[in-house]
């Protein structure tokens, strides 16, 4: 029984993901309680805060991507 | 929340019990006929590459479908959940079962998929919140409907393209079943709802043997995507998509490469370029492509080369470990 020498990067990784998807819901959930960011238009404001979110998303993906890239290149050293 | 005492019908042990054997059975006997048929993939991490029967999802669908039916006959489903779990299941195997016939073009599998979502927004079996911890909770009544059709094809196209070697789809999607039955009944669902669920799991456990390693079935596109489609309807069922997508983290961490680097859902066996290689000693080693994507499979032996067998119990590894963090974040609801 072999364990890949990759095994505690990627668990590392993936816990690194997990402390995202926990908190990032969370702190998108109390900025958007907390802030209006366009009193006085409803519609704009839901707009900003959908592209926040999805702004925030795009840069998890990457962060993640980023992360294993820099990984891959270590453990092939 | 919590514990509560488990009663289950001793009707329904015993449809459990005898659609996990006749999901063995049934697959014992089709190897034979998908054989004879020519229906076969190659083992191309074993060095004699031998041809194995690829449409391991047949009998899969064939035996969930039967005693899904006797669930719903001796009143254990309801007709909206019977229909939807019918239809979705039936969508996402008959197109994985085109594209292993047919060979279609890398596109068809992830949008012919989303049709796949639509059982479930016509029948309504669904609730447009999306549930996070510490209390957050998001309600998105359009945006789910969209979120039901992307989660579906990418659930099934994700666990598509983790098929890679002996049993690592299908382990995968054990566990993450695992998570989604545990965490529904601690958040409170009630037991009888999950039966559909129990089910796919015996019936995959019946499967289990002929694909785990040394595979004598392959699942084939018509069974990674069934199995892809269970998971992400079954999630949204029992409104327990963050469990479920935690479950799944080794899946998505794979898909994320692919996208990047090949803009698409494509299987490896479609890529230009190779990603892993066998070795004369039939152990696996990085291909050391830089245009090939970081694969959880490259990242697993860019280091050291493992067997395959060795690969599957890295995999199991880290589901294990996503499976507790899943379960563990329960406590924190």
């Amino acid at each position: 029984m072999r364990i890949s020498r990759s095994l505690p990067f990627i668990i590392l990784i993936l816990v690194v993901q997990y402390i995202f998807l926990i908190f990032i819901p969370y702190i998108l959930f109390r900025l958007y309680n907390s802030i209006v960011f366009l009193p006085g238009s409803i519609l704009l404001d839901q707009l900003i805060k959908a592209f926040i979110s999805f702004a925030t998303v795009i840069i998890w993906i990457y962060q993640w991507m980023w992360v294993t890239n820099k990984s891959y290149r270590l453990l092939r050293r | 929340m919590g514990a509560r005492l488990i009663m289950i019908d001793v009707k329904i042990i015993a449809l459990l019990v005898f659609g996990s054997l006749f999901s063995g059975l049934i697959t014992s006997y089709l190897i034979k006929w998908f054989r004879k048929l020519g229906m076969v993939g190659y083992d191309v991490f074993k060095k004699d590459r031998p041809p194995i029967p690829s449409l391991g999802g047949v009998p899969i669908i064939f035996s969930y479908i039967i005693f899904l039916s006797l669930m719903f006959v001796l009143g254990y489903v309801d007709v909206d959940v019977y229909s939807t779990v019918v239809l979705v299941s039936i969508i996402a195997a008959f197109i994985g079962l085109l594209d292993d016939m047919y060979d279609l073009p890398g596109f068809f599998k992830p949008l012919a998929c989303m049709l796949a979502g639509l059982p479930i927004i016509f029948f309504g079996t669904y609730v447009p919140r999306l549930h996070f911890l510490f209390g957050v909770s998001y309600r998105i009544t359009y945006i789910y409907v969209v979120l039901i059709l992307l989660g579906v094809t990418v659930s099934a196209n994700t666990v598509n393209m983790f098929d890679v070697i002996n049993g690592s789809a299908l382990v995968g999607t054990l566990y993450s079943l695992l998570v989604i039955i545990i965490s529904s009944y601690w958040l409170g669902r009630d037991l009888n709802s999950l039966y559909p669920a129990l089910l796919f799991i015996a019936i995959l456990i019946g499967f289990l043997p002929f694909n785990i390693y040394p595979s004598r079935v392959f699942l084939g596109n018509v069974g990674s995507l069934l199995l892809g489609s269970q998971l992400a309807l079954f999630g949204i069922l029992y409104k327990v998509e963050f469990p479920t997508v935690i479950a799944m983290l080794p899946f998505i961490h794979n898909s994320f490469f692919f996208l990047n680097k090949v803009k698409g859902f494509i299987e490896h066996k479609r890529l230009g370029y190779r990603v892993t290689f066998l070795d004369d000693k039939g152990l696996i080693g990085d291909a050391g492509d830089e245009n090939a994507p970081i694969t959880l499979i490259r990242l697993l032996v860019a280091p050291n080369r493992l067997s395959e067998k060795d690969l599957l119990l890295n995999i199991n590894i880290l589901f294990i470990f996503t499976t507790a963090l899943s379960l563990i974040s329960l406590f924190w609801w």
